[in-house]
Formats: structure tokens, C-alpha cells, sequence
């Protein structure tokens, strides 16, 4: 009867341990996700890859090295809280960073925060000379997949608020609808059509 | 009755009528091959090899290339005969999933003569419906201009906009993109997402942490914003004969996408990547 007791207590107590440690995990992706925004949001394009890559080590930002960076590659970084949601606290939410070089230079940048299927906010840059925001919606008109196009030349205020995720999203047990992942939607669409 | 005519593929010097009775006939040369012409309207194919060859029970005809016509003169899909023209110009590939593999059909037969169409004055479905606008919205091209897809990345951009038939010129109105997924866990809560952005849809593809999801994919459009509405759109918003095309560079022409959507990867028709269209450049 006593060992009964023993292992019951001790699973319980292996099993909130688990379950303490997931929170923490989850913590540790939010701060290592707004460590990661703090590097990315000011890098200019044409950034060498030797550069970009000692600011995020300097952060502390963990990274995934895809291909050969002199040549072509992409530096990917994911911040996800896996082990609330593989214990079924929370669903899959996570900000998912990446970086493409080409040559040697920065060339294309995606930033986003997602919630496992069901939406994302996603800013990039690239091509445009002119920043913008659109979404893809969903029959009852609330957006699902929110693009924010970011040209590389804009350091206005703008840029503030296309990366203003809101990271509290990774590690909420309730987990984020669509337009709580980029709070600042609304400000973005009508600075835009000023 | 007015017909959209688009790519048939009969001899030179055939003819095609049709009836007010509803009956049509294909006839070459001078004698008919088949039905019985009352008042007819005229229209002269320039290329090709079809002739009826087959009546089928409801009235209508499957002619020597394989094209299947109803009673009413629509071409109405194309029998398993692989690498004809189909209905709406694109070719059935020889291998693989027919309605998930499609192959680009060769420019000889996106050549088609605009004064046709426009006395024409229908559409594919045979009903007669006069176009309000000034494209018509079956010959329109979803094209990816760039995608930045790659292996082990967890999303994947891809950026379709809207082309006229030879895929490089804008359309002259102002259409919204609907994309349709029969898992719906692609795209809560039903299935579809509706672009904003004119002419364009921005897809992007991915999950946080999952291991994969297969999907197929295909689009409508409309002339409003927002998700697919049956009575405005255009295309069926399931997988079949009426989606509006996708049509890529290199690989072909699709009514229907097959998506794999993993964070370790997002596969569309296999591909990590459309071959042929860019990923998005810097700004110089």
C-alpha cells in the first residue's frame, strides 16, 4: 500500500513537474521570440550574413542554418511552446522567423506569428517599395491570414507597428484569435489610408 | 442560343451549328454528320480534328478527339483520353491524378480569336449569359509571380495574381481571389479564405508544429472582396471542371491544387517550389 502511495505521489508530482516546466519552456520561447525581434526589425537588407548572424548569437537566439550561406541560404528560428500544447495546455502557437541570403547579403526577411492552423499574421520584406497590409478572410469576414508587406526602405513608425506581434500569444492556454496576433491591424490599415 | 466557344478541336473547313431547337450538329464539308439544323447560328472552326463520332444517351455527342458535347452544344468534359485539349484549355496529363495534374496547353491553342468570343457573347456553361463586366472571368489566369518556398521551412508565401488568358496582361476589371481547401483545418472554419487584394491572393502556406496535413486546393473569383459568395463568383468552390485555372511558368496549368501542408516543409502538386517563378528579390 505504501508503494502504491509512493509511485502515485511520485507521478503526480513527475507529472506537475512536467507541467511547470512547460509554462517555463513556453516563457523562455516569448523572450527568446522578443530577443529575435529586437535583431531582425532594425536589419537592412544587404546585411552580411557574418553580420546578422553574430547579432542573433549575441541575443542568444537559437537558429537553423538551411543550405550554404556564401552561396544560398536561409537562417530559420521558431519559437513555439511544443510542450504545452504536447501535454494539451495550449494549442501550437509560435513566432516562426526567417532569413534568406543570397551571396552573402540579407535578401528577403518573413516574420510570423501563427496559431497551429487556424491563422497568422506575417510581415515581410521584400520586393516593395510601398508598404501594405491585406489579409485573407473567412466567410464571416474576420481575418484569418494577415500580410503585412513591409518595404525594406521604410523606418517610419510603420515598422514599429507591423512587428508589434503580440507574444504573449505563445504560452496563452486559451491560445489567440486571428486579430489578436497583430494587435495593431486597425492602426497599420488606416495609416495607410491617410 | 449563344456559345462560348473556346478550343475545339475539329478539321478546317468543319462547321458548327446550333440550333434554336437546342439541337446542334458538327457537320464537314457539306454534309451533316449528325442532328437536323433549324435556325442556326454559324461559327467556322480554323483548326483541328474533331468530328462526332459517338451519340451518347442524353442527346449528345463524344467526337473523334474525345470531347464529350451535350445536347445543348456545350462541350462538356473530355473522356479518359489523356493529352487532348479539355474543356477549359488546359491538357490532361498522361500520368497521375486527372483532376490534380493538369498540364499547360501548347499556345497554339490560347490563341483564341477574340472576335469569336465576343459575338459569341457567352460562356462555357452554354447558357447564354452575356458578360456585364469586360473580362471574361473564364479566361482568367491565377499565376504565381513569386514563392519562397523551401525545404524545412515552416511557411510558405506564395503570391498569385490575376492575368488574362496569356498570362501577362492585368485583367481590365477589379476581382478578389477565394481560395478553397477541402480540410478545412487548412483554412478554418470551412474551408475557405477570401482575398482582400485586387487581382491578387497572397496564400500562405504552413502550421505551427505540425507534422503535415494534406489538402486540395482550388480558387474562384469574384467581383467582391471577401469570401466566396455562390451567387457573384465564378468557379465551383469544389475541386472540378469549373475552377479558375492556376496557371504556372514551367509546370502547367491546374483547375485543382494538392497541398501538404507540414512545418518541416509545405509541398503544393509535390513541389517545395513553383519551378520557374522567383522567390520574392530584394529591394535594390
Amino acid at each position: 500500500m505504501r508503494w502504491i502511495l509512493l509511485i502515485v505521489t511520485g507521478v503526480v508530482f513527475a507529472l506537475l513537474l512536467t507541467i511547470f516546466a512547460s509554462f517555463v519552456l513556453a516563457y523562455r520561447a516569448r523572450a527568446e521570440a522578443a530577443r529575435y525581434l529586437h535583431v531582425v526589425v532594425p536589419l537592412r537588407i544587404g546585411t552580411t550574413f557574418d553580420a546578422t548572424v553574430a547579432q542573433l548569437r549575441d541575443a542568444g537566439v537559437p537558429t537553423t542554418i538551411h543550405g550554404d550561406c556564401h552561396h544560398e541560404c536561409i537562417l530559420e528560428s521558431r519559437f513555439v511552446n511544443r510542450w504545452q500544447y504536447v501535454l494539451h495546455l495550449a494549442p501550437p502557437t509560435g513566432l516562426v522567423g526567417r532569413i534568406d541570403f543570397g551571396n552573402d547579403k540579407l535578401v528577403y526577411k518573413s516574420t510570423i506569428l501563427g496559431r497551429d492552423f487556424c491563422c497568422s499574421a506575417a510581415v515581410t520584406e521584400s520586393t516593395s517599395t510601398i508598404s501594405g497590409t491585406s489579409a485573407n478572410v473567412d466567410s464571416s469576414g474576420r481575418p484569418r491570414k494577415i500580410f503585412v508587406d513591409l518595404s525594406a526602405l521604410d523606418f517610419t513608425e510603420y515598422r514599429k507597428q507591423a512587428y508589434a506581434f503580440n507574444l504573449s500569444c505563445i504560452g496563452s492556454m486559451r491560445g489567440c484569435e486571428p486579430e489578436e496576433l497583430l494587435p495593431t491591424l486597425n492602426d497599420l490599415e488606416r495609416a495607410l489610408s491617410k | 442560343m449563344y456559345v462560348y466557344i473556346q478550343q475545339y478541336n475539329v478539321p478546317r473547313g468543319t462547321h458548327l451549328h446550333f440550333a434554336s431547337s437546342g439541337r446542334y450538329v458538327l457537320r464537314h464539308g457539306r454534309q451533316p454528320q449528325y442532328g437536323q439544323i433549324r435556325s442556326v447560328r454559324e461559327y467556322t472552326m480554323e483548326r483541328a480534328r474533331d468530328s462526332p463520332q459517338i451519340a451518347t444517351a442524353d442527346g449528345g455527342v463524344i467526337g473523334s478527339s474525345g470531347i464529350t458535347y451535350d445536347n445543348q452544344g456545350r462541350a462538356t468534359g473530355q473522356g479518359a483520353l489523356p493529352g487532348m485539349s479539355s474543356w477549359q484549355g488546359f491538357m490532361y496529363s498522361v500520368t497521375g491524378d486527372p483532376v490534380t495534374v493538369r498540364m499547360v496547353p501548347p499556345n497554339l491553342f490560347l490563341n483564341v480569336d477574340p472576335n469569336l468570343l465576343n459575338s459569341a457573347g457567352g460562356n462555357p456553361s452554354g447558357t447564354g449569359t452575356t458578360f456585364p463586366g469586360k473580362d471574361d472571368p473564364w479566361t482568367l489566369r491565377l499565376v504565381p509571380v513569386t514563392d519562397d518556398g523551401a525545404d524545412k521551412a515552416a511557411y510558405r508565401n506564395i503570391d498569385y495574381k490575376l492575368y488574362q488568358l496569356d498570362g501577362t496582361t492585368p485583367p481590365l476589371e477589379t476581382w478578389y481571389v477565394t481560395e478553397h481547401q477541402t480540410n478545412v483545418n487548412v483554412a478554418p472554419p470551412n474551408g475557405m479564405s477570401g482575398g482582400i487584394y485586387k487581382n491578387e491572393f497572397k496564400d500562405l502556406i504552413g502550421c505551427n508544429d505540425c507534422r503535415g496535413a494534406q489538402s486540395y486546393q482550388n480558387f474562384t473569383i469574384s467581383k467582391t472582396s471577401g469570401a466566396y459568395d455562390p451567387i457573384s463568383s465564378y468557379g465551383s468552390p469544389t475541386c472540378g471542371t469549373t475552377n479558375i485555372v492556376v496557371h504556372t511558368p514551367v509546370s502547367g496549368d491546374y483547375g485543382c491544387l494538392g497541398l501538404w501542408v507540414s512545418s518541416f516543409g509545405n509541398r503544393v502538386n509535390n513541389l517545395l517550389r513553383w519551378p520557374g517563378v522567383p522567390a520574392p528579390p530584394p529591394t535594390n
